[in-house]
């Protein structure tokens, strides 16, 4: 975690809720959210469409006003403030970028309206255009520019106002995946170098993962968890968290007892000590989360346990496991041309302990 | 619940409140609305609904004679709306899915109309094909009478279809051609893809080109006052009431039985009909369509749409020659003298005098209509879908209703006790000679066209484009400015052509308006065609064509169109 008791760009959200009225229908869009972000971290908002990341973020902006609660910038309660006073700079998923001004205007429209002087606006969108590997398209209109170009011009626009929080609305979801990848680490290695305090909305896992320190699922309107991604994936606090995040199997387990941050308990045949959510108590029913990556599989005769199918991806093998009834997944990631287990193999199932995790239980949704 | 909602209606008002520009925007559309067109409207109803006008309803309801008219209005709109949407759609059709020579001209033709004065096709089609028509007596020999019903529906077809071809143009170019390929990927004829795939999806456009049609048919004045001979429709009626008889009460009921149907086609086409559409007309191309290439299809259609382009053609070249000669249909000799009438003599002051409120009402119609589009899609307030269908009333109220309501609210003060809000502003008696009630209506019969040509041109526009300007700092009235209008330019180019265009050759809702000191051309016209001066009214149709013309082409040097921004956003005109 960075700097914590940075003055700039610490934010607090304190209960808020919006709740939007479309006639008689009443949808709690963010429903009681909290959430701490110190100056220059960078934090994503991360769950399925419709859970409120979005939104959260535009009331951050101040495109929406809160119904209920605060939301406090260095200790300012800024919820009523207009968008346009507030010290945040938006990214946008469609970069938004002004189609009638080029690439030098839309850059310099924000400090045209600080009232900057030209030579000094002239020089800061110099600074910000070589920055963001910009230079000499200053005179381009924004359709000359490709897709990670436009993406680029967006990204300078929103730095060069020097805010204390940066605002991302998934602005890489109109990139393909190898431009996604690059823009990816442009972005957190300037984030990095500014210290701006960044917030950032995705859909996808894996963009959250490689960019934040801390990630904050949300489903439903409300935070699932709050926590780093390591967190996040190895030690999710519901099965929500641990579906989403990654893949997973889960197996039903009775846990027989509990050692410090692990419990006990019994699946294929053996007993684990497993690494355990703290609220779990002995006696009760859980989930045991084993990733696919984390299973092990050993060619056994006469074990009851199948390969139902092999999948080849180069870098991996991905396999479905029937044992007695109940499907596994399991992934190889370190095949070699030798030991790709054909289907029909019978195998022996087994995992490691220490990177799965035991999860309180609760009715799984049907999917 | 009831604290939450009524917290939420203060945090509204706040809201509004710290927005100026959404504070101000909303204070003068409100005002607008509320003096132009709600105002009048309600002194109109209050006058139809008394003792006295209870009367007429009685006789009119039960007279055979009025039966009659009021079967006569409904007989008229069904039967335009028929066949202007059949015509439309054939030119629609030919322009989008055959391939044929002179799809420009055939262009033109259909769009004609949009510049046309009242009384220029109806005024031709007489010296054409009337009794002692150019083509039907001096080259038939045929004394055809071509007032009444059938004169009627073929020059009111002649001059409303390009609505209906507008508006099929647009659904037939954005169908997705990929449609009629995977019916034909699935082996469907060309015959079968129109009948089961293009035909079904326009059905909805088709079904609104009707409705609007008849909305504009029933409504129309100009075609039944000089072409209507014995048949008499509600319009016409409602006329010589007021301009005839001096029956205010007369009046006032009968623009309230033109409404009943009026306003209740209109409803159902915009809140019901319009919403069935499975397509969106975004005025991106869809990409190339499936061109039909059977050749007795293909000319067969050409040969129709020649017709009648050719007619169209034959319409105006006579409104344009009519003008030069001494009497066209009689006496050939060139002349200039109807022109000397027009620009110089007696009927220059109407030319002056419109044109000069025409100019007013122009820039005041296209501004109304960006503000109110762009608060109608881009603000979120309560009662924003009324703005918008009060606004919409302007061109959905029949004429005459309008220019009723009109008499009876500005010919007199407006007062509430002692104290007078507005003073008169109908009237040769009122102020400047009453040019304000009559830039009023020209601005309300404007304002629509510029409200949904800047509403479609916004919902194009991604509101992030907006909201970045906010999130960088700009204020509500800034990012208007530097953003939102640039962008809708084009939108806003087609509100002020369609405003000159329309308050130029208004006719229905300003003819009561005329004072000796406000003129208006349209209701000149009507006295030369009555008086048989037919040169001096096609003299004046051709000045109206001309300066509508002019002022399109300097209003697009001006305003400009070529930003770039057009093509971004597949707006056009």
């Amino acid at each position: 975690m960075t700097t914590q008791t940075s003055p700039s760009g610490h934010l607090l959200l304190n209960s808020i809720s919006k709740v939007f009225e479309q006639g008689s229908n009443r949808v709690r869009a963010v429903d009681n959210v909290s959430l701490e972000i110190h100056g220059g971290e960078f934090i994503t908002l991360l769950g399925p469409s419709g859970c409120g990341k979005t939104t959260t973020l535009r009331l951050i902006a101040g495109f929406e006003l809160p119904s209920s609660g605060q939301l406090v910038l260095d200790k300012r309660d800024i919820a009523n403030l207009p968008p346009n006073q507030r010290p945040m700079a938006m990214v946008f998923q469609s970069y938004a970028l002004f189609p009638h001004l080029n690439v030098f205007e839309n850059v310099a429209y924000g400090l045209h309206l600080k009232k900057m002087k030209d030579n000094e606006i002239r020089e800061a969108v110099e600074i910000v255009l070589n920055m963001m590997n910009l230079t000499g398209l200053g005179k381009r209109s924004p359709s000359q520019l490709s897709g990670g170009q436009q993406q680029r011009v967006a990204l300078a626009r929103a730095m060069v106002m020097k805010p204390k929080v940066l605002l991302f609305d998934e602005p890489l979801s109109n990139l393909d995946a190898k431009l996604r990848i690059q823009m990816r680490v442009e972005i957190r290695r300037l984030q990095q170098r500014l210290g701006i305090t960044s917030i950032y909305v995705t859909h996808d896992q894996v963009e959250a993962m490689s960019l934040s320190d801390r990630i904050v699922v949300m489903n439903k309107g409300r935070i699932e968890q709050v926590g780093t991604p390591v967190e996040i994936f190895l030690r999710p606090a519901s099965l929500f968290v641990a579906d989403f995040i990654g893949r997973a199997n889960f197996i039903e387990v009775t846990v027989l007892g509990r050692q410090g941050d692990s419990c006990v308990v019994k699946a294929f045949g053996a007993d684990f000590k497993v690494p355990c959510s703290p609220i779990i108590e002995t006696g009760k029913q859980a989930y045991l989360m084993i990733r696919p990556e984390m299973m092990k599989l050993t060619p056994q005769t006469g074990s009851k346990a199948q390969i139902r199918s092999t999948i080849y991806l180069g870098s991996s093998v991905e396999y479905e496991v029937d044992d007695g009834g109940s499907m596994l997944m399991a992934v190889d990631t370190q095949p070699h041309f030798e030991n790709i287990l054909s289907e029909g193999t019978p195998v022996a199932v087994s995992f490691d302990p220490s990177t799965s995790y035991v999860l309180p239980y609760e009715e799984r949704p049907s999917k | 619940m009831a604290t939450i909602s009524l917290k939420r209606r203060l945090g509204e008002f706040r809201r509004i409140g710290s927005d100026w520009t959404l504070l101000v925007g909303l204070l003068v559309v409100v005002l607008f609305l509320g003096v132009a067109i709600i105002y009048p409207l309600s002194k109109m109803l209050g006058v139809s609904f008394t003792a006295e006008s209870f009367a007429y309803y009685v006789r009119y309801f039960s007279s055979p004679v009025y039966q009659g008219i009021m079967w006569n209005t409904i007989q008229l709109g069904l039967v335009v709306g028929l066949f202007g949407t059949a015509l439309g759609f054939l030119f629609a059709y030919v322009q989008v899915r055959v391939d044929v020579p002179f799809k420009k001209f055939m262009n033109l033709m259909a769009l004609m109309p949009i510049i046309s004065p009242p009384f220029a096709v109806a005024t031709a089609a007489i010296v054409l094909f009337g009794r002692g028509g150019l083509i039907t007596y001096r080259l038939f020999g045929i004394r055809y009478n071509l007032y009444g019903f059938t004169g009627l529906t073929i020059v009111l077809t002649l001059s409303l279809f390009t609505v209906a071809y507008m508006n099929l143009q647009g659904m037939l170019r954005a169908l997705d051609p990929s449609l009629d390929e995977a019916a034909t990927n699935l082996g469907a004829s060309k015959w079968h893809v129109f009948r089961t795939i293009t035909l079904p999806m326009l059905i909805p456009g088709i079904a609104s080109s009707f409705l609007l049609l008849f909305v504009e048919a029933i409504a129309d004045l100009a075609n039944p006052l000089v072409l209507g001979g014995d048949f008499t429709v509600l319009a016409s009626r409602v006329y010589i009431a007021i301009s005839g008889e001096y029956d205010i009460f007369a009046g006032s009921v009968l623009s309230v039985i033109l409404l009943v149907p009026s306003l209740t086609v209109f409803i159902v086409q915009r809140y019901w009909v319009s919403r069935k559409s499975v397509i969106s007309v975004t005025g991106k191309p869809a990409g190339k369509p499936t061109m039909i290439t059977n050749p007795i299809v293909r000319w067969g259609l050409f040969a129709l749409t020649m017709f009648f382009s050719l007619l169209i053609l034959l319409i105006y070249g006579t409104v344009f020659v009519g003008a030069f000669t001494e009497l066209f249909g009689i006496n050939y000799t060139p002349t200039l003298r109807h022109f000397e009438f027009v620009v110089l003599g007696l009927g220059s002051q109407a030319m002056m005098d419109t044109t000069k409120m025409s100019l007013i009402a122009t820039p005041i119609a296209g501004v109304l209509g960006m503000l109110i589009a762009w608060l109608v899609v881009r603000k979120h307030f309560t009662g924003r879908s009324l703005i918008d269908f009060i606004s919409m009333l302007g061109i959905a109220l029949p004429g005459t209703v309008l220019g009723i309501g009109y008499l009876l609210a500005f010919n007199k003060p407006a007062d509430i006790g002692s104290i007078t809000l507005l003073p008169p502003l109908a009237g040769g008696t009122a102020i400047a000679g009453g040019t304000i009630a009559l830039i009023l209506a020209y601005v309300v019969r404007s304002v629509p066209a510029g409200v949904r040509a800047g509403v479609a041109s916004l919902q194009q526009i991604d509101p992030s484009i907006e909201e970045a300007s906010i999130s960088l700092g700009a204020d509500n009235a800034t990012t208007f400015r530097k953003v939102t209008l640039p962008l809708i330019r084009p939108a806003f180019l087609t509100g002020l052509v369609y405003s000159f265009a329309r308050s130029m050759t208004s006719l229905s809702a300003v003819i009561f308006l005329s004072t000796p000191y406000a003129k208006i051309m349209t209701a000149q016209i009507l006295n030369e065609v009555d008086a048989g001066r037919f040169g001096n009214a096609f003299a004046y149709c051709d000045i109206l064509i001309i300066m509508v013309l002019i002022v399109i082409g300097i209003l697009y040097f001006v305003v400009g169109t070529t930003t770039g921004v057009e093509r971004d956003f597949g707006v056009s005109l």
